[in-house]
């Protein structure tokens, strides 16, 4: 009696947890119904929102890889100086209030400006408030939340398979292209929607470095943002709802590939 | 005077719990050296150390004049196979065995690879993944991959331990061919004492991270094997 005393014990709890998330998260269909979310998010300006977050998240996505491949695997496999801060460095960011990051790049703006003149300002390397001021919004989370994924992924293949492809002849890049990469393929590609559906969902920095304007930087949160504030709830919940299907779509994906979430 | 493939000079290796103290060991040029001892003795951190696995604590490793201690395990020349094979577990057996041969004589060496996958009996594994062939298939693919490296120190650690005896024998004298073929000097840790006697020119034992007989201060006879030899 004690032992199903017990497990009823954990099992409500975890039955409450899961029942109270899955309402929360699927209250947008009760308040809306499905037909009326699908034909929201027909309209243009959805749709414009839409693509422009997938368009923003895919570059941000790529660059972050791009970055974050070799900078996770050189934490991980090799003695480097100041490794320890480097990692707490590159960590920061994912705990710290995302809006902390996007007044951040503010202000590095503002100190660049300050050190160089007045000639940065409306340039073409000015992304405040622009476009690719997003892409950099998201970058700046993205980067390093694909370190901390890859690092784990990395750690996963032994070092041993390593040293005897060197010791079969290859060379160390040789040996990361032919052994490491394929071995941690699944890792690194969970890691990539991880990566990518955090940027589609950023909204902190977004809004603080490249603003809330209506038709320029309204990526999706942005535009959930704004049609709350404008008393438009049925637009925000259209928009919510698609959000949540994509998280579903990624959190499957990553699944798939076997891989675990690392954060924070 | 007989060049040396190999040699541990004084080497120390200290892992905490246990150490190889200050051991000096030479392999010759051509020679088949058997490491035997008891388990835990230190016979595959020997190997480890010299194929680069592991950086000794003290004490140097020297390819014939060249001193290895610091250089990266590509550039060392020697093949190790590990008790636990270390097969690439993304790539089939055909891939595993080409993978240290560089690609652009790839197939000029497509009849060498098949000629050593028929030898050791592998041949019919060729498409098959790590995962889907036995221990004993899988030391002999090791053994196999190491061979198609070109290797001038061949370093064979309990590498046909899973094998059955007439296999092993087969295997056995499939590498005495390949020594004098492709110019190999070979050390291997065995647990089998016949096959050492058979097989080995010099024997030498290790035990608690020394070296207790076969050093230079403590000669041992020679083997059957090298009594032939030196009687041919």
């Amino acid at each position: 009696m004690k032992r199903i005393g017990f497990r009823t014990a954990f099992l409500f709890a975890l039955v409450t947890l899961a029942a109270f998330v899955a309402l929360f998260l699927g209250a947008g269909f009760l308040y809306s119904g499905p037909g009326r979310v699908l034909e929201l998010l027909a309209r243009p300006a959805a749709r414009e929102s839409v693509l422009l977050s997938l368009g923003t998240s895919g570059v941000a996505t790529v660059l972050a890889m791009a970055a974050a491949v070799p900078a996770a695997y050189a934490l991980t496999r090799w003695r480097i100086p100041l490794r320890g801060a480097i990692d707490v460095l590159l960590d920061l960011p994912i705990v710290l209030p995302p809006l902390v990051a996007g007044f951040s790049l503010l202000i590095l703006y503002s100190v660049i400006e300050r050190a160089l003149g007045p000639g940065l300002r409306g340039g073409p390397l000015d992304l405040r408030f622009t476009r690719e001021g997003i892409v950099l919004a998201q970058f700046a989370i993205a980067a390093p939340l694909a370190v901390r994924v890859l690092r784990a992924s990395f750690a996963e293949v032994p070092v041993r398979l390593e040293t005897m492809s060197r010791s079969l002849g290859r060379s160390e890049a040789s040996t990361f292209f032919g052994v490491t990469l394929p071995l941690a393929r699944n890792g690194i590609l969970a890691g990539t929607i991880l990566v990518w559906a955090r940027s589609v969902a950023e909204f902190g920095p977004i809004l603080v470095f490249a603003g809330a304007v209506r038709g320029k930087t309204d990526v999706v949160p942005i535009a959930i943002f704004l049609a709350f504030s404008n008393g438009e709830i049925e637009n925000g919940v259209a928009l919510s709802l698609l959000l949540i299907a994509l998280g579903v779509v990624a959190l499957a994906g990553i699944r798939r590939l076997g891989g675990r979430l690392v954060i924070g | 005077m007989t060049a040396t493939a190999l040699e541990w000079r004084r080497v120390t290796l200290d892992l905490g719990d246990f150490a190889l103290r200050d051991v000096s060991l030479c392999l010759e040029a051509g020679e088949w050296l058997a490491l035997v001892g008891p388990t835990g003795a230190g016979k595959t951190l020997l190997l480890e150390v010299a194929a680069g696995f592991r950086r000794p604590t003290a004490g140097t490793i020297r390819r014939g004049d060249r001193d290895v201690t610091a250089a990266p395990p590509e550039d060392r020349r020697l093949a190790y196979v590990p008790q636990d094979d270390l097969l690439f577990p993304h790539l089939d057996v055909h891939a595993n065995l080409a993978f240290a041969v560089p690609r652009r004589t790839r197939e000029a060496r497509r009849s060498d690879l098949l000629e050593v996958a028929a030898s050791l009996g592998i041949a019919h594994l060729l498409h098959r993944r790590p995962a889907a062939i036995s221990g004993g298939e899988a030391q002999r693919v090791a053994i196999g991959r190491a061979l198609l490296a070109n290797p001038e120190v061949l370093l064979l650690d309990e590498s046909t331990s899973a094998l059955d005896g007439d296999t092993r024998e087969i295997v056995g004298d499939f590498l005495e061919t390949q020594r004098t073929r492709r110019s190999l000097s070979i050390v291997q840790i065995t647990h089998d004492a016949s096959e050492a006697e058979r097989l080995a020119d010099r024997v030498v034992t290790v035990a608690e991270g020394r070296i207790v007989t076969g050093s230079p201060a403590v000669p041992i006879p020679l083997t059957p094997a090298a009594r032939r030899a030196r009687a041919s």
